[in-house]
């Protein structure tokens, strides 16, 4: 493996790892006020929205039709997993409808 | 625990799918495939390390790399302040969060609390498994080059997060913030023109800014004793 790759991959990882064990070493154990409680507990489904949306969403160059089938996709999974919480179903299924329909559009 | 790896095992080969995505997308760049199964085992997160691909060696190109992933991984902070709320103290719940990605945060979300954390190792354990497999496979089983499957991949992600926000949403979180989080994240990106990870964090956080202050505080305080 070259150096630079695995220096680059530390430093990646460290960037992950500590987003993800440091704050829950600061707030372990405190108690909180209910409003920021509250506000921690929407916040992640919240970031996982918006970058929903930012995949969705055309880029540079991207026509409206290039992101249809990514909708597609992603509303099929959606109305399988919302009423019946399988998983791996509403995966393959939203993958199929995803490619299917690139193909046709 | 084993309703955890039972769990961790149906969205583990979930994210097999994207661990194999990644693996394909890391050696069409350049990274040979020992590399990219060693990014794969330590920094174990898909948005990050595709968000690495095809980085210069120059110093200010790594820096905006490394910059970008951070704002990547604000969402790791809040999920990682949310699991604090069920923390006992114990040194094995710090060194779990590790293995704390989107899908076994949002998968939590629904556990009892008597068994919280036999849950969360659970799953952690099987989706941690389940995308290193899905890594190697990506880097020795030739995959077939078909339109059709180009267009899986690329969908891969957006399907992902479409079932990690109706895991939450099953768990009875109020859908309002999430999809007001949606629109503004489109407005931010495409009105104001910010770039699109911006735009997705600053539309989460006004809009669940806002909807925190707009709750009345009496269902705030008993949502907090529960």
């Amino acid at each position: 493996m070259r150096l630079d790759v695995v220096l680059l991959g530390f430093a990646l990882s460290a960037v992950v790892m500590i987003s993800r064990m440091a704050p829950f070493a600061l707030l372990s154990g405190r108690s909180l006020h209910p409003r920021l409680r509250k506000l921690i507990e929407i916040m992640p489904g919240c970031a996982i929205a918006g970058f929903i949306a930012t995949w969705a969403i055309p880029g540079d160059g991207e026509a409206l039709l290039d992101k249809v089938p990514l909708w597609l996709g992603g509303l099929t999974a959606m109305a399988i997993c919302l009423p019946t919480g399988r998983l791996l179903i509403g995966m393959i299924a939203g993958l199929c409808v995803a490619s299917l329909s690139s193909l046709i559009l | 625990m084993r309703k955890g790896l039972k769990d961790g095992t149906t969205i583990g080969l979930a994210a097999s799918l994207l661990g194999l995505m990644y693996s394909l997308a890391a050696l069409e760049a350049g990274l040979r495939p020992l590399e990219t199964v060693f990014y794969s085992a330590i920094v174990y997160s898909a948005a990050v390390q595709f968000a690495a691909l095809g980085t210069e060696n120059a110093l200010p190109a790594i820096l905006t790399m490394l910059s970008g992933c951070v704002f990547i991984s604000s969402r790791n902070i809040l999920m990682s302040l949310d699991m604090a709320r069920e923390s006992r103290g114990r040194l094995w719940e710090l060194l779990s969060m590790a293995g704390l990605v989107d899908a076994a945060w949002a998968m939590s979300r629904g556990a009892t609390r008597e068994d919280f954390w036999g849950y969360f190792y659970g799953q952690a354990i099987a989706i941690y498994i389940l995308w290193m497999i899905g890594a190697v496979a990506g880097v020795i089983v030739p995959v077939p080059d078909h339109p059709a499957v180009s267009a899986a991949f690329a969908a891969t992600p957006v399907v992902f997060f479409s079932l990690m926000i109706s895991l939450i949403w099953r768990n009875g979180t109020n859908k309002l913030p999430h999809l007001a989080t949606m629109v503004l994240t489109v407005l931010a990106a495409k009105l104001v023109g910010l770039p699109a990870t911006f735009a997705a964090l600053a539309g989460a956080s006004v809009a669940a800014v806002t909807f925190v202050l707009l709750l009345p505080m009496d269902q705030t305080e008993e949502e907090g004793k529960e």
